[in-house]
């Protein structure tokens, strides 16, 4: 455990202890965790899930280069052989994700190849809300309005603290992190989640003196408000604690998706008690891996900062030990048709491939390579592994709770996790 | 209220009032016989006083006539006076002048005669016109008078009913209600009937006064013009009695009994217990503003608090008298593909085709949702408002299955034209329409192949509530009754597809028969869960939650007696003792449209220049218009909170009271206006009061806003205000900041 960690549990274990001195009530998951920081709160395993938005191309990614008719597809979009990041004697990583190759020889990258889900739907939105869902049926109104990870947090922690499952980024709350007890918290940055209404330290003060509960008993729905702003203003303060004191001798890309990644790592190594964490690469870019047209120019900036992102990260969690307990793993609604079109680009697609980060992970090549001839009417790729095999396996052997109290139905779960 | 009463000579009704005390003790059967004799002999005064005031109507009658044609005659005379003095001015030769004297001799006479008739038929009539009323009066009182035996004597018997437990023993109750609640009706027919006959002598009087004014000064005799003066003066004496008694006349109208036939009409035909109208105050009168609209300022409470309850749920309810809000919105139906479309090779362009419609259509969904959050800031009919969106609730839509924002709009203009109109009307529209019919796929229910989405909905979500009075065979066999109700792409209308429309017998609760889906509305109408549903579902929305059954009950019956007409369903709950409880005042969470919507009412800030600011922030809140989280729609309550959305609550705010909506320009609401309009407000104390009373359902805090006080600081002297107005607001509105960012401003 490292000095830093240690300095701010017991700066936390103060500021709560501190509260209770002044007599007004102490957010009621705050006692528990300031009373088991100590413990091994911290010690639980971490899974952080990053959204590809648009839909990558898969077969650039992660391109087939050892068949012939990868280069027939692509004529050119093609990734020469020659420049190809070689992962086994079918596939390998585009140039520009020289970073992944560095984390698959130091055992912490793996790829499932193919992954999709029956009836596969093209529209980003669905696409995305499926993946996010993971539920039964794939349908996401079955899951009652919950995101997978939000539903793993609801299971794994009875814990009612607000922050134990975040998303980074702009843009709406994800699915993937909604639970039913554990709506989720989500900003831009931590400087967002907070009360912005007044910066000044007297109305800061007044805020807070009047957001605290009131002498009032009555089991009622103004009560529910004021405790739930109680753990708000509480959650906030740490997570602002915790960004504004976050220095790290790492760099990260200076984009959205940098930044964001960055604030992760700050709240991991902070020492937040959070499960599951959310960040998103392109949203900011305009259609991010949404790539029909002048695919390469737009992917070589994408993938530099996708694999500079990861690879900043675990380098700054093994900075602080907290490498081993988290794993990372990447999601888009959909992937790329087989064959390139005519503007320089590709069109919606399935069957692409998932990466998975961390000293967890068994790295290497995991799924099959959907074959490039046997397309389907549409001329997409077919599915090799349903993407609930992979979140079964993160969930069976990673987090070791049984994937299907979480995914509503049995999966045999991809053998990715060491 | 009670003062004006006392003052219109409403001493009988305590007469009345006193006269109930005395029945009721001894024994039933005395009681019986002394009530029965009491109503006789009320019936037969009654009939006394009906042949008097007969008499003395028909006397007014006749001398008002003689009067009206004796004041014809008199300006005719004055007429032929004055042109015969006319004439003889004119002629210079004095010898010559000898007939047109004689002729002036002659009118001068006439006149004179004329006046000797008008003067005493002009007082008579005046005298009978008073009689008329005294014995109106009379007759009134003793109409009411045996109104009230009646009352009397069916107040034994529904005590006696009561005693025995006899089934009807409610009804029979009612019936005493209805019977006083017909006194109170016929009391003010009354008024009206006196006003009427009393405005007749008001015109009467000040045309005699102004006739005998001008024979005076057409008369050279001192002595009668002495005479006609005195006249004219007695005759505007009895114009300005004649006017007060008009004016008590409509008191009595719009007063005392009006509040009184309401609570007494509900309680004869069931329905929640009215408030009393003492109990209404400027708290209550916010109440309702908020709930049965969006708030309002501090002034337009103050409004609707000195109209008096009656009024003041009148004003809301009957929105229909107010003009309708002038919010523009172009409806454009979808742009349909291009033919050539299809046959694009390229995925680039043929996306970029649809991509563009799509686009098209993303503008119009969003104009729709910002005109509307527009209307319900600036409507003048905010109930109309609410209830839409508790419709668009109810009958939930999501755009993002529909993908039509025209038949959406068609929809939601549907939902407000019949807000509050009538629940069956809103079920056979909701079947014919074609956002609902594509939402629930009822376009894919045809004849052979029927989809229970539509039909299994309109029950359990629509109508009746989860399994309340239906079965699995009763979805099967309606979903069979709504084949062929279908959409017609292109027009975005409701099309019937005949030939898809399954013709045979369907048994629906139990009755068979070749039934449509208007049928099928019809037989859920006819189920008593559905008046009880829906009486649940508008309890809870405009009240409080998990009402007590029989308050469900009261209401539902008011839905039931007029045959789903909404207004006095909404008439008897925003009179209702439970409205204006303390379970409900201040103990609902507010929606995120009542949030932002409310605010700007409250402060009156209702010049925004865009609501695409409001629209995302709601959205981001969790309530986005157009788009309810599925056919069950909003959840409500608790459901709005969580810790993240509590900070966009908080921020979101505070952004509105800063910059009023238009962050372009960093104005903010003028919160200084506020105070000015309120002339005891010269202090930092009083200051937090009154934005307190402006925004907070309940009383502030006493500790919070001893905090908000000091925190203010001291204020200038009102004279100094305008001066310092920037600086003012700058400090006010972190005071109003702060004041809202509070767990209790999430409250209504």
């Amino acid at each position: 455990m490292n000095q830093m960690n240690i300095a701010t549990r017991r700066d936390f274990l103060t500021r709560g202890l501190g509260i209770v001195g002044m007599g007004t009530t102490l957010p009621n998951f705050m006692l528990r965790s300031a009373l088991a920081a100590p413990g091994g709160a911290s010690n639980d395993r971490i899974v952080v899930s990053l959204l590809l938005t648009g839909g990558p191309d898969g077969l650039t990614l992660a391109p087939p280069y050892a068949h012939d008719k990868y280069y027939d597809l692509r004529k050119v979009l093609r990734v020469p052989a020659r420049d190809v990041l070689k992962l086994n004697d079918e596939v390998g990583l585009h140039p520009r994700l020289k970073r992944f190759k560095e984390l698959h020889d130091d055992g912490s990258m793996a790829v499932v190849l193919g992954t999709a889900y029956p009836n596969f739907n093209l529209s980003h939105f669905t696409g995305r809300e499926i993946w996010e869902a993971a539920a039964e049926g794939i349908s996401s109104r079955k899951a009652g309005g919950t995101g997978w990870l939000g539903r793993f947090v609801d299971y794994a922690c009875k814990d009612p603290d607000p922050a134990l499952n975040i998303a980074v980024g702009p843009g709406r709350l994800p699915l993937i992190v909604m639970g039913k007890d554990h709506p989720g918290i989500g900003f831009v940055s931590p400087d967002s989640f907070r009360f912005k209404g007044n910066d000044s330290a007297k109305g800061k003060a007044l805020y807070t003196k009047l957001n605290k509960m009131m002498a009032n008993s009555a089991e009622n729905d103004l009560q529910f408000v004021s405790q739930t702003a109680v753990n708000a203003n509480s959650a906030s303060a740490r997570l602002g604690e915790l960004a504004s004191q976050y220095k790290t001798p790492i760099t990260y890309p200076d984009t959205q998706f940098g930044t964001s990644v960055r604030t992760i790592a700050g709240m991991i190594n902070g020492g937040l008690s959070a499960r599951a964490y959310y960040a998103a690469q392109g949203i900011a870019t305009f259609g991010g891996y949404d790539t029909h047209a002048d695919q390469p120019r737009r992917l070589d900036v994408l993938l530099d900062e996708l694999g500079e992102t990861v690879s900043a990260f675990y380098r700054d969690l093994a900075r602080c030990g907290n490498k081993d307990r988290v794993l990372t793993f990447t999601y888009s609604e959909f992937g790329r048709r087989a064959t390139e079109n005519y503007s320089g680009g590709t069109d919606h697609g399935q069957a692409q491939p998932m990466f998975l980060f961390g000293p967890g992970v068994k790295a290497g090549v995991h799924g099959t390579q959907p074959s490039l001839s046997d397309l389907d009417a549409r001329g997409n790729l077919k599915m090799q592994v349903d993407f609930r095999r992979v979140y079964a396996g993160v969930l069976d052997k990673w987090l070791h709770i049984p994937s299907k109290a979480v995914l509503g139905n049995e999966f045999s779960p991809v053998d990715c996790i060491a | 209220m009670k003062k004006r009463r006392r003052e219109f000579n409403w001493q009988w009704l305590a007469v009345v009032m006193v006269s109930y005390t005395g029945v009721g003790f001894g024994q039933d059967e005395d009681d019986l016989t002394k009530a029965n004799a009491a109503l006789k002999q009320a019936q037969e005064e009654e009939k006394t006083a009906y042949d008097e005031h007969h008499s003395r109507d028909m006397a007014r009658a006749a001398t008002l006539e003689i009067a009206r044609s004796e004041r014809r005659r008199a300006e005719g005379a004055l007429l032929s006076l004055r042109e015969a003095r006319k004439t003889l001015e004119q002629i210079p030769d004095a010898a010559k002048g000898a007939p047109a004297q004689k002729n002036l001799s002659d009118k001068i006479a006439t006149s004179r005669k004329v006046v000797e008739r008008l003067v005493p038929d002009s007082t008579a009539a005046d005298k009978a016109a008073w009689e008329w009323l005294v014995s109106a009066q009379a007759l009134r009182d003793k109409t009411a008078a045996r109104t009230t035996a009646q009352r009397n004597l069916q107040d034994l018997k529904a005590n006696a009913a009561e005693k025995a437990g006899v089934a009807d023993a409610d009804a029979m109750r009612r019936a005493v209600y209805e019977l006083e609640a017909l006194r109170a009706f016929e009391i003010t027919h009354w008024a009206t009937y006196q006003r009427a006959n009393m405005q007749v002598l008001v015109t009467q009087t000040r045309e005699a006064a102004r006739i005998a004014k001008e024979l005076a000064a057409a008369e050279t005799d001192p002595e009668r013009v002495k005479m006609l003066e005195q006249f004219a003066a007695q005759e505007a004496k009895e114009e300005i009695a004649a006017a007060k008694s008009v004016e008590e006349a409509k008191n009595a109208e719009i007063g005392a009994a009006i509040s009184e036939i309401y609570p007494l009409k509900a309680a004869a035909m069931g329905g929640l217990k009215p408030l009393s109208p003492d109990d209404w105050d400027y708290a209550k009168a916010r109440h309702l503003l908020v709930r049965a609209g969006f708030g309002g300022t501090p002034q337009e409470v103050k409004q609707l608090h000195s109209m008096g309850l009656y009024k003041a749920v009148a004003q809301l309810v009957e929105y229909y008298r107010q003009p309708a809000a002038r919010v523009p919105f172009d409806p454009v139906p979808p742009l349909a593909p291009d033919l050539l479309e299809a046959k694009v090779q390229t995925d680039l362009i043929r996306n970029r085709a649809a991509g563009a419609r799509r686009s098209v259509e993303r503008g119009q969904v969003a104009k729709l949702r910002q005109s509307w959050l527009k209307r319900m800031v600036e409507s003048p009919r905010p109930l109309q408002e609410k209830l839409t969106l508790f419709w668009h609730g109810h009958f939930a839509t999501q755009d993002s299955v529909v993908n039509n924002s025209y038949t959406l709009h068609r929809q939601i203009q549907f939902l407000r034209e019949n807000a509050g109109g009538n629940f069956g009307a809103l079920l056979y529209g909701i079947v014919h329409d074609p956002a609902m019919i594509r939402f629930l796929d009822n376009n894919k229910n045809l004849k052979g192949e029927p989809n229970e989405n539509l039909a299994r909905e309109i029950m359990e979500l629509f109508a009746m509530g989860v399994d309340q009075g239906y079965t699995e065979k009763d979805i099967i066999e309606g979903a069979r009754a709504l084949t062929g109700y279908n959409l017609d792409q292109a027009s975005g209308g409701f099309r019937f597809l005949h030939n898809q429309h399954d013709l045979t017998d369907k048994t629906i609760f139990g009755q068979t028969g070749p039934w449509t889906g208007d049928d099928l509305v019809r037989l859920i109408l006819k189920q008593p869960s559905t008046s009880r549903f829906i009486a649940w579902k508008l309890f809870e929305y405009f009240t409080y939650r998990d009402p007590a059954k029989e308050t469900v009950e009261n209401l539902a019956l008011v839905l039931r007696t007029n045959n789903y007409a909404l207004e006095p369903l909404l008439r008897n709950l925003f009179m209702s003792e439970e409205f204006y409880s303390s379970r409900a005042i201040g103990n609902q969470v507010k929606s995120p449209v009542a949030l932002v919507v409310g605010l700007l009412r409250d402060l009156g800030a209702n010049q925004l220049t865009s609501y695409a600011g409001l629209d995302s922030a709601t959205g981001e809140m969790g309530q986005q218009l157009l788009e309810p989280p599925d056919v069950k729609g909003w959840r409500y309550g608790r459901s709005w909170i969580n810790s993240q959305r509590l900070f966009i609550r908080y921020n979101t705010v505070s952004d509105l009271v800063k910059s009023a909506g238009r962050p372009e320009k960093k104005i903010g609401v003028d919160v200084l206006a506020l105070l000015e309009k309120d002339e005891e407000c010269d202090g930092p104390g009083k200051a937090v009061d009154l934005l307190a009373r402006a925004c907070l359902a309940r009383p502030l805090n006493k500790e919070k806003r001893e905090k908000l006080v000091s925190h203010l600081g001291d204020l200038p002297p009102r004279s100094e205000w305008s001066a310092k107005r920037t600086e003012l607001n700058a400090k006010l509105r972190e005071l109003l900041v702060l004041m809202l960012s509070m767990p209790e401003y999430q409250m209504t």
